[in-house]
């Protein structure tokens, strides 16, 4: 019902020139307020901002900043969904912000602010590998806890890194779920984000090993790897050219959730649908419609939630010392089981993929 | 009488510079075809014509705005706004036809388009300033009318994705809408009054004014129009790419289609400019994204081709120019004894 | 005796006395959003008036002022460059490329230079020299110099530097006390000498004289291909200046490093009242309006406002930022000749 109402006022807002003009005074009206209001009041953030926790008593709430890779991305929201879950419970609030684009310098301005803030905790899924780290180096320094989560930066830019599902495992994975689809046989190619996306080459790179190891299943043939830059009309036009190369293809496998939506809407339209085989990592919202079309038979994710719920607790046990970061420490998360900080490296496995097809894609809602 | 030579030059030109774009369209499509003969497949020249029909209708709005020596850098975040309203009331909403969709898009984006009209015409902000901070304004209000939740596929009707995949005799009804565009274009540059108007508009401002032309009404009117047309496109996009994310919708799509249309040779400076350069304009740019894609050139070489692409483009135009134009001092040397 | 004429010039166009109200007439609008801004800021946010954060933040910025500052001199003459953010990519994939090569960081930063003001030569080739709109060339040259340096990296990211070059910006000039970033002193610098160049020198003059008439100038004696040439060498002097800062300060180079500081150098030009159509900004407006986007920029970021709001708030002002001035001429023209009737 609150969609329906928003978008009713949209039409009309949407159409009066003045909004561009009540934007900025929002902005602005908002500097009335006390501080504290304001900093919870930001449109944009307030609906991923979690309200003051209840537990004002137990001492100060601990302020967390969260900067995912940017905003408007399912994916993330439902990472942030996680930290919202858990928050209360911890007496922690959660900021979330971010750039407007992925590139590798936008989210230093956003770590800069955080430090200036004086937050407890900084969680960021990092754009680039590298140059965000002169600037969490100095958050740590400024005793700030730093965690990446669902993408790393080199392991001393951080207390330690939550990923998703075991990305060494993953790569083989792909190659599996290709098998899977396909029965065994065929051409196949790898639609990934853009060329520099840290996390999709190396499980490129995994799979190439899996794949020259001779262990992967003898009929399938990896042709081709392309990249749609994690755009639509990119990643379509890409899907569309394997296609056309490969006139005997018999699965598109894209690693990532835009790029795996749109090879799915180009072969719903194609009269290839059926013969070649969609697969990879996508959201059960993306791809509910081409799971019951049939044009996608089985993809896989894992549940992005836990990351948040993960990171919100650990956030807790370092701040408090009852965890303390270092090699292949066992911590227990609420509700969720034990972690293990794997390696010198700290990394957190979160948990295993998640897999999606007709029988169980409704029961899932992100 | 001067003016009269004047145009029939400048007719020449572009007729020179047609001739030129299709050669070379046709050079690239033997070339692409030789080096992988499925580029040819119906299945990919479908995809391209999709494609092209997105970028045609954004570049025959963008082809009018620059014959009037203005420019639109907005028309991504337009296409983004419009797609995502659109989308929205669509999820909302889904038991309106679809056609009212399309209207609410073109709308929206004709607002928008108003809403750079009144900066460049009334307040005479140069276009390439006014755009460019409205490229940022509307894709900040795609995000606030969003509350940056993107449109899934489940919440586009099928209608609507049909349009990209369905039409008459075969044809999809998103290619129609762009050839319904072109055709309208054609005659509106051509038949009306208006539409030459434009051409004297870009020409020479300052003289149009004196000659009593409502330079400031027909400039606004053209970024309405610009508007309405990047809001069909949105239109458009959502019926192909079926979602509606409020980072990506049209992101970066102004510098295709200000390619698109240079490389048709309408003059960055106004006043000249074809519907049919337009056209294949637009058909080089997309041949030239999808083939380079099929033929597998690296990702990062495609890029510098189109930069590359653009450059000669207005080099070759500025010599035949200059040929012309000593070919024709020459004439006039000979017979003016 | 082109020099008698450029004389008689330079006293009706550039040095007429005026009080410093008039002449403060086109800050005005930068210095009121500077305000503003800090107002907005302290307002919305415990943790933004903190000066020694905002004097190291302002690091953050020297890019796109290097880069503002050369557009400044390119669009006084009546051009314009797009392509200098991608120049800036390319320069730091060679300085990047050289330094993984085992060159000296310092040789590396000179080549960085170097290549910069040679895509600045080709820029002015196809422009002054073939006489094709700097608009379209510095658009092709955008998509083509991006390319280029997508085609030098590709995937990889440099992160070969030595710690002694890397974190430039967290260099304080006068120690620990008052933390004033090398890269600040330095862009001051830089501008200081933009500044003379511009209002001190025959160079400068020719820019002015050049972007409010060309055809004029020329026939005035003025070598304006000279003067437009110069401009564009500069814009890629400051693009690879730029990029070693920006280097140094990530301590990493990747093909898409700077991607769009174009657009924001461009809007600080503008918004220091640099007219964009050439013939008439100042070095000093654009120091203002950069000062003034960075207090924006900052005082929303550090309000928790999310980069596409950010965004736009920057165009709005850009914008109101021409809007206003004009409206209040023409409203005050029209009160004018009621008054006449």
């Amino acid at each position: 019902m609150r969609k329906v109402r928003r978008s009713m006022g949209l039409v009309a807002i949407a159409a009066s020139a003045t909004m561009i003009l009540a934007a900025c005074g929002g902005n602005e009206s908002s500097s009335e307020e006390t501080a504290a209001e304001a900093a919870t009041e930001e449109a944009v953030v307030a609906e991923e901002t979690v309200e003051e926790a209840p537990a004002e008593g137990g001492g100060e709430a601990l302020r967390v900043t969260y900067i995912p890779k940017n905003l408007g991305n399912p994916y993330f929201d439902a990472i942030v969904k996680g930290f919202n879950e858990a928050a209360p419970g911890l007496n922690m609030t959660v900021e979330v912000v971010a750039p407007a684009q992925a590139g590798a310098t936008d989210q230093i301005p956003f770590i800069d602010a955080a430090i200036q803030q004086q937050v407890d905790a900084i969680a960021i899924s990092p754009n680039d590998l590298d140059a965000l780290c002169p600037s969490l180096k100095r958050a740590m320094e400024a005793g700030i806890t730093v965690l990446t989560v669902n993408g790393d930066t080199a392991p001393d830019c951080r207390e330690a890194s939550i990923t998703p599902v075991d990305f060494s495992q993953l790569g083989r994975y792909l190659v599996d779920l290709t098998a899977e689809v396909t029965g065994g046989e065929g051409e196949w190619a790898f639609l990934s984000a853009t060329s520099t996306a840290p996390d999709q080459n190396s499980w490129l790179e995994a799979a190439a090993e899996y794949i020259s190891s001779g262990e992967s299943p003898a009929g399938l043939t990896l042709v081709d790897t392309v990249y749609g830059d994690d755009q639509p009309d990119k990643s379509a036009t890409e899907a569309q050219a394997l296609l056309t190369k490969y006139p005997d293809l018999a699965a598109i496998n894209a690693p990532t959730t835009v790029g795996i939506a749109a090879a799915a809407q180009v072969l719903s339209q194609s009269p290839r649908k059926g013969q070649v085989q969609v697969t990879g990592l996508g959201t059960p919202n993306q791809m509910r419609e081409f799971i019951k079309d049939g044009t996608v038979q089985k993809f896989a994710l894992w549940d992005p939630a836990l990351q948040g719920t993960i990171a919100a607790n650990l956030i807790v046990g370092l701040q408090n010392g009852s965890i303390v970061a270092g090699e292949d420490v066992a911590f227990e998360v609420p509700g969720v089981g034990e972690r293990i900080m794997a390696g010198a490296d700290r990394l957190i496995i979160a948990g295993p993929p998640q897999e999606f097809d007709a029988s169980n894609i409704d029961d899932f809602d992100f | 009488m001067s003016d009269v030579k004047g145009a029939g030059r400048l007719r020449q030109i572009a007729r020179l510079r047609e001739a030129g774009i299709a050669a070379v369209i046709i050079v690239l499509i033997v070339v692409f075809g030789v080096l992988n003969p499925r580029f040819l497949n119906p299945d990919n020249l479908g995809s391209i014509v999709l494609s092209v029909g997105i970028l045609m209708i954004l570049a025959i709005g963008q082809m009018l705005v620059i014959i009037t020596r203005n420019i639109d850098l907005s028309v991504g975040s337009v296409l983004g706004l419009s797609a995502m309203v659109m989308g929205m009331v669509g999820r909302d909403f889904p038991q309106l036809p679809i056609a009212l969709l399309i209207v609410v898009a073109m709308v929206v984006g004709g607002l928008a388009g108003a809403v750079n009209g009144v900066l460049v015409a009334l307040f005479k902000i140069p276009a390439i300033i006014a755009t460019l901070g409205t490229l940022a304004i509307f894709r900040g209000l795609t995000f606030l009318v969003s509350n940056n939740v993107q449109v899934d596929p489940e919440d586009i009707s099928v209608e609507m994705k049909n349009l990209a995949a369905r039409g008459l005799l075969g044809v999809p009804w998103l290619v129609i809408f762009a050839l319904i565009v072109v055709a309208l274009a054609w005659w509106f540059t051509k038949r009306t009054m208006t539409g030459k108007r434009l051409y004297a508009i870009g020409s020479n401002p300052d003289a149009a004014r004196m000659r009593g032309l409502n330079v400031t009404g027909l400039t606004f009117g053209v970024f309405v129009v610009m508007g309405a047309l990047a809001g069909l496109g949105g239109a458009m996009y959502v019926a192909r790419f079926a979602t509606v994310n409020p980072a990506d919708a049209g992101l970066g799509f102004e510098l295709a289609v200000i390619s698109a249309v240079v490389i048709g040779g309408t003059n960055i400076f106004g006043g000249s400019g074809t519907v049919l350069g337009t056209v294949l304009g637009t058909i080089l740019v997309g041949i030239l994204a999808n083939g380079l894609t099929v033929v597998g050139v690296s990702g990062f070489w495609q890029r510098f081709a189109s930069g590359a692409i653009i450059l000669l483009a207005i080099v070759a135009d500025s010599f035949v120019r200059k040929r012309i134009e000593t070919r024709q001092s020459r004439e006039t040397v000979v017979r003016s004894p | 005796m082109s020099r008698m004429v450029m004389q008689d010039v330079s006293d009706s166009v550039v040095s007429r006395p005026a009080p410093w109200f008039s002449r403060a007439v086109p800050y005005l609008p930068s210095i009121v959003i500077l305000i503003a801004a800090m107002i907005y800021g302290t307002v919305s946010s415990p943790y933004f008036l903190n000066f020694t954060a905002l004097l190291v933040n302002t690091g953050r910025y020297v890019e796109i002022g290097l880069l503002a500052l050369a557009l400044t001199v390119v669009i006084v003459n009546g051009d314009i460059d797009l392509s200098v953010a991608s120049n800036l990519a390319v320069s730091a994939a060679t300085m990047g490329l050289m330094v993984e090569g085992g060159v000296a960081v310092e040789i590396a930063a000179l080549a960085a230079l170097a290549v910069g003001v040679g895509l600045g030569a080709i820029n002015a080739i196809f422009i002054v020299g073939l006489g094709l709109p700097s608009l379209v060339v510095t658009l092709a040259t955008l998509a083509l110099y991006r390319g280029l340096a997508q085609i030098m990296l590709g995937d990889n990211a440099v992160t070969a530097y030595p710690d002694e070059f890397v974190g430039a910006d967290q260099v304080s000039v006068l120690g620990e006390a008052v933390r004033v970033p090398m890269p600040l002193v330095m862009f001051l610098g830089f501008a200081v000498l933009f500044s003379f160049l511009l209002t001190r020198t025959n160079f400068g003059l020719s820019c002015y004289l050049t972007g409010s008439n060309q055809k004029a100038a020329l026939f005035s004696g003025i070598k304006t291909d000279r003067t437009r040439a110069t401009a564009f060498l500069l814009a890629g002097l400051m693009a690879g200046a730029a990029a070693v800062m920006l280097t140094s300060r990530l301590g990493s180079t990747l093909s898409n490093v700077g991607l769009g500081l174009e657009l924001l150098a461009i809007t600080v030009v503008v918004l220091g009242g640099t007219d964009i159509f050439g013939g008439r900004g100042t070095i000093l407006g654009t120091v203002i309006a950069l000062f003034a986007v960075m207090a924006v920029r900052e005082s929303l970021v550090i309000s928790n406002v999310n980069g596409q709001v950010q965004d736009a708030v920057v165009g709005v002002i850009l914008i109101v930022a021409i809007v206003v001035p004009i409206a209040v001429t023409r409203w005050k023209s029209r009160a004018a000749t009621r008054r006449l009737r």
